[in-house]
């Protein structure tokens, strides 16, 4: 089957290859906008840690300045009173503040600015603690004053001042990591927000692009399909209605498909052989043997080209075919299907023989012709001789009675035997006539350069030489070169001159022109008289044997010159014609054929 | 007719009145009594090889032209000119054809078998001269003495 027109599929191709590029896109883009999220999300959530981390630490260093206070509102009750139930928050605040303190300490390890801070811390704390307990210890062993002394030193205020400092600073640290951490998160969501909405729309773009291209692909695709359903369509008329026979079989040779010329041929509807019979049931008998061989060659690869097979129909009739053979592979390269071309040869060889027939008719006839020439040609030379006997016998014998007794005649005898004389001589050239008329349709056909003023020169000098009378005033005009037989168309200028010359003698002043012109491609010649002329009812008649226009008493001829004229111009291919009207004249016209024409 | 010796023409024609029309026309010119008249190929063979009826004839050594007709009975004119070509002694003597007509088809032949030239029948004086004088014989025949 022959593809779909070139320009449909390429259109396909192009929508496919658009179709495939902006599925590509649109993964691409869903792949990025995948990965920006995903990227922002982590971002996010390190963020996350970042803030809760700085929480932790605030809250930790928060409560250690609670924790602490704690303990210096315990000692500073136990320094007033003196009491041991204001020893109870002093001992559980330093406990919560060391407790505190660790917990910061395994907090901020991992980060050396915060770890940095930290250890200032430690010292500081501890150097309070010190401080509180000692100041404890004074008021428990020397009494109120000695601790009230301690305590006036300042050296608590500025001991707690200095923890103060730096709890101050690790929580404006950690102020700024929680900022800092909160700007990132909220730049992360901005940037994943309208990543995941440009993503959105574009896709959105692409997918109506894509479903656009989808539906005109669909739109071309059933086009394509339109056609090549018509195109099958049309394949399948071609199939059913050649001028062969098709047919497919399997490869153990039965019919599975076989078209209607050649079910018509065999005499058999089509689903009478479909599935059912073998080509070897088709094939005569005497037959069968061979084609199975060749059959099985076939299957096994070898190419059997075309042979003859004798089939019968199904009324038992044989057909002549001629079967060309392929064999059809399935994808595997194991044989399918045996596809046959068959041509009935029963109308060729009827044919042929209807050939045969015609040419052994046509061989009989052309011998026949021989024969007919043969018999014409001898004919012609008896007529030269014994026709020419007696004639000459007449001649001779009455030319001698003129001679020798002519004085013993009267007048009226000498006149008839003159009348003897004028026929005897015209009869031998009416014999020579006819005898030339016969040579030059047989004789064979030279085909040579031939110079017609030449030619024409030659005539008019041969017949000043022979004495013929001058009664017309002969012009000749340029004649161009022709090609053909020299000493046949100097019979054409003879015969077509002397016709001229004669036919014009009684005009006042006979003129006979000679000339050419060109006509087509074609040279036409021409020679004019001013003589008597002729009817056109008789123009083809001037041509015919033994035709005369004119009385023989008046114008002396035989009435061949013309016919061998036209014999011969039709043997060059020519034609040749004549114009006339009686009392003013008459032209005769001529052309020869083209170069290697008819001979 | 004439002892062979004296034979300048020889006239080979089967037609009485051809031969009677020939004969006048040469006779007016003192020609006759030269002339020996065969009636067919085999006399012109054999009067030109000396055989048969002319076995005892003395030379030819005054033959200067044949006439030949080439429709002849038993032998004819065609085979008489073969002969006449393939042997020395008359290889070499003019022989002119005479012919019914123009259009003759064997004038052709005669030629390539070395014919000298034709007269178109029936064979007029003034005919005859024209050949003899192409054929440079005239003064030969015609400059004799007086009979």
């Amino acid at each position: 089957m022959p593809p779909p027109e070139p320009g449909l599929s390429a259109g396909i191709a192009f929508l496919e290859s658009r179709i495939t590029a902006t599925f590509a896109a649109a993964l691409l883009l869903l792949v990025a906008v995948g990965g920006v999220t995903y990227a922002g999300l982590q971002r996010s959530a390190r963020s996350r840690v970042v803030r809760r981390h700085a929480f932790d630490v605030r809250d930790r260093a928060a409560r250690l300045a609670l924790d602490l206070e704690n303990a210096e509102t315990g000692q500073r009750g136990f320094l007033l009173t003196g009491r041991d139930p204001y020893l109870v928050p002093f001992q559980d605040g330093s406990r919560a503040v060391r407790g505190d303190l660790d917990s910061l300490v395994a907090l901020t390890a991992a980060d050396s600015v915060e770890s940095a801070q930290v250890r200032t811390l430690t010292p500081a704390i501890e150097a309070k603690l010190a401080e509180l307990t000692l100041t404890v210890e004074l008021r428990r062993s020397e009494g109120a004053d000695a601790a009230v002394r301690v305590v006036q030193t300042d050296r608590g205020r500025v001991l707690m001042d200095s923890v103060q400092r730096i709890l101050k600073a690790i929580d404006a640290t950690e102020r700024g990591r929680y900022l800092q951490g909160d700007r990132t998160a909220a730049d992360t969501g901005w940037f994943v927000r309208a990543t995941v909405l440009t993503g959105i729309l574009l896709g959105l773009a692409l997918l109506g692009f894509a479903t656009i291209q989808v539906r005109r692909h669909f739109a071309a695709r059933l086009g394509v399909e339109a056609r090549l359903a018509a195109l099958s369509a049309e394949l399948h008329d071609l199939y059913e209605r050649a001028p062969c026979g098709y047919h497919s079989l399997d490869p153990t040779g039965l019919v599975v498909r076989i078209n209607q010329t050649e079910c018509r041929w065999l005499g058999y509807e089509a689903d009478e052989l479909v599935g059912k019979k073998t080509v070897f049931d088709l094939v005569a008998p005497a037959d069968r043997a061979r084609a199975r061989a060749r059959f099985e060659q076939l299957v096994s690869g070898v190419d059997i080209g075309t042979g003859e097979a004798r089939f019968l129909r199904k009324d038992g009739s044989p057909v002549a075919a001629l079967i060309s053979t392929t064999l059809v592979r399935d994808a595997s390269g194991a044989p399918w299907r045996v596809r046959a071309t068959m041509v009935d040869q029963t109308a060729f060889r009827a044919a042929k023989e209807q050939v045969d027939r015609l040419n052994a008719q046509l061989q009989r006839h052309v011998s026949e012709l021989e024969d007919v020439n043969q018999e014409l040609e001898q004919f012609s030379y008896s007529v030269s001789h014994d026709l020419r006997a007696p004639l000459r016998a007449i001649a001779g014998f009455s030319r001698v009675l003129a001679a020798e007794h002519g004085r013993g005649l009267d007048a009226e005898g000498l006149r008839l035997l003159n009348v003897v004389q004028v026929n005897v001589e015209r009869m031998g050239r009416l014999i020579d006539d006819l005898l030339a008329l016969s040579r030059f349709s047989r004789q064979p056909l030279a085909r040579v350069p031939v110079d017609m003023a030449a030619l024409v020169a030659g005539v008019l000098g041969d017949r000043s030489a022979a004495g013929a009378p001058r009664t017309a005033e002969i012009s000749v005009g340029p004649l161009p070169d022709a090609e053909g037989d020299p000493a046949l168309l100097r019979q054409v200028w003879e015969r077509l001159i002397d016709n001229g010359v004669k036919f014009s003698a009684a005009a006042p002043a006979p003129r006979v022109e000679i000339g050419a012109r060109a006509d087509h491609g074609t040279t036409v010649y021409t020679v004019r008289d001013n003589g008597v002329g002729f009817d056109m009812a008789y123009a083809e008649k001037v041509f015919e044997v033994f035709q005369r226009l004119h009385p023989q008493a008046e114008y002396e001829g035989t009435g061949v010159g013309l016919a061998i004229a036209r014999r011969v111009i039709h043997r060059h291919g020519g034609r040749i014609w004549a114009e006339a009207a009686p009392g003013r004249g008459a032209t005769f016209f001529f052309t020869l054929g083209p170069k290697g024409g008819a001979g | 007719m004439t002892d062979s010796d004296q034979v300048e023409i020889l006239l080979v024609e089967d037609s009485a009145e051809d031969a009677e029309l020939t004969l006048r026309a040469l006779k007016k010119n003192n020609l006759a009594n030269r002339i020996h008249h065969a009636r067919d190929g085999v006399e012109a063979l054999d009067f030109l090889f000396a055989r048969g009826p002319h076995a005892n004839q003395g030379t030819l050594r005054m033959l200067r032209v044949v006439l030949l007709d080439l429709k002849l009975p038993r032998v004819d004119g065609i085979e008489v000119l073969r002969q006449m070509r393939a042997d020395p002694r008359t290889r070499l003597v003019p022989v002119v054809v005479l012919t019914s007509s123009r259009e003759d088809p064997d004038i052709a032949q005669c030629y390539a078998l070395g014919v000298n030239s034709y007269i178109v029948k029936p064979v007029e004086f003034e005919a005859f001269i024209k050949v003899v004088s192409s054929l440079g014989l005239y003064w030969l025949l015609l400059n004799q003495r007086p009979q």
